[in-house]
């Protein structure tokens, strides 16, 4: 498969089914970020297929400038914070449905068990950190791109993960989280 | 139970539709309707210019018929733009697309990944959790140094020293130095804040960038110092 780019590009030459490319490439880690918002999968999905359509709504915003990607988790971060305005943060206390979901969610993401730990550890963090540190080690954004992301400045950035991570080496005594 | 990507990807494809088919509607409906809306404006405006002096006469009296007759084309065209509602200040933001107020807070120009909904915090709502700051917890990091001060004595300094010095901060740029102090702050909620202080002149509060000049530099490190007078 091409690079996310390039099928989007093809998408607005014309051809319909590259922007199915672009869904398969990035709807699971649109979920699994906008999840890190929104603590609801469902919400999540939805508001992924909402960001994806953006895309197909007002095609010409997109510049290439920059990577496709930043520019969707920065519209899905937008979403999310829309989202939370009109809803509460959802604690995973409801349905087992909500825990199956999760897990199958995990699984097409987060290569391993360590990851899954990691993330799992990421919940107990301040929202800041915790969006700050999925940009970086989950979905490997440079610095720049995830200021992008969250509307800050790199030495925001900077400082944010070094607070999380401090805060992390307490809670995963024994791990390393290098950037 | 979460959709297959195969699903998503259908109704992505059906929602592009329905909207791809809204626009041609919306598109064909204002071409049928805008001749007839023009046309019906240039007749309304004209039965205006002929009918207005004698309904302003029976109303008013002949002064302010005279009156009207010299600048009629002036008070027409005054009319008709006041009847333009005024443009986006006071509506909502739109998305541009079918005229609707947008569900994802709107996609301005400047911000093509669109913003949210609703003003930024601004510097004194920030400041507001600072209000029933209950410890705090100052390390200098040049030495290790820490301190922790409680109640009154530590809200006194915040409203004396540090308080002034974040008002007349301002945004600041990137320009990596070294932070030299770190103030965690206990508020009400149980939560906590942290400002950290640079050599360069820049603090953070909780990651929002500030920059402060030479005097706040100086109270700065009255405030490290008071603390750790007082502490002691």
């Amino acid at each position: 498969m091409e690079n996310g780019e390039s099928s989007y590009r093809r998408f607005l030459n014309g051809d319909e089914t590259a922007f199915d490319e672009v869904v398969k490439l990035y709807l699971d880690s649109l979920i699994f970020f906008i999840n890190r918002y929104v603590g609801d999968v469902m919400a999540a999905e939805d508001l992924a297929v909402d960001t994806l359509l953006e895309l197909v709504i007002h095609p010409h915003r997109y510049d290439f400038k920059r990577s496709l990607k930043t520019y969707l988790f920065a519209i899905g971060k937008n979403k999310a914070f829309n989202y939370l305005k009109r809803h509460r943060r959802v604690e995973y206390t409801e349905k087992s449905d909500d825990f199956a979901d999760l897990a199958s969610l995990e699984d097409s993401v987060l290569a391993n068990e360590r990851s899954r730990e990691l993330s799992h550890a990421l919940d107990k963090l301040p929202d800041d950190m915790r969006i700050c540190l999925h940009l970086i080690y989950f979905e490997e954004l440079s610095y720049k791109d995830a200021a992008v992301v969250m509307k800050k400045s790199v030495k925001q950035i900077d400082n944010l993960l070094y607070r999380a991570k401090n805060q992390l080496r307490q809670m995963l005594p024994g791990d390393d989280f290098r950037a | 139970m979460r959709r297959t990507q195969e699903e998503i990807c259908a109704e992505i494809r059906r929602r592009r539709d329905l909207y791809r088919e809204k626009k041609r509607r919306q598109k064909r409906i204002l071409m049928t309707t805008l001749p007839v809306v023009c046309l019906a404006v240039v007749m309304a405006g004209g039965l205006w210019k002929i009918a207005a002096p004698g309904i302003l006469s029976d109303h008013i009296g002949e002064s302010t018929t005279a009156a009207f007759d010299g600048d009629c084309q002036a008070a027409s065209t005054m009319r008709t733009a006041s009847e333009v509602p005024d443009a986006a200040p006071s509506q909502p933001i739109l998305d541009g697309t079918d005229g609707k107020p947008s569900e994802s807070g709107g996609i301005s120009d400047s911000d093509p990944t669109g913003g949210v909904e609703g003003e930024e915090m601004t510097f004194e709502e920030l400041l507001m959790p600072w209000d029933g700051v209950s410890q705090m917890c100052l390390t200098d990091l040049r030495t290790g140094r820490s301190a922790t001060l409680e109640g009154t004595a530590c809200q006194e300094l915040l409203e004396e020293i540090l308080y002034p010095v974040l008002i007349r901060s301002t945004d600041g740029a990137y320009d990596p130095v070294s932070c030299f102090a770190e103030l965690i702050l206990t508020v009400p909620d149980g939560g906590s804040l942290t400002v950290s202080f640079y050599e360069d002149g820049e603090l953070t509060l909780d990651g929002e960038i500030y920059q402060t000049d030479s005097e706040g530099m100086a109270q700065i490190t009255k405030l490290t110092d008071a603390v750790f007078e007082q502490n002691d």
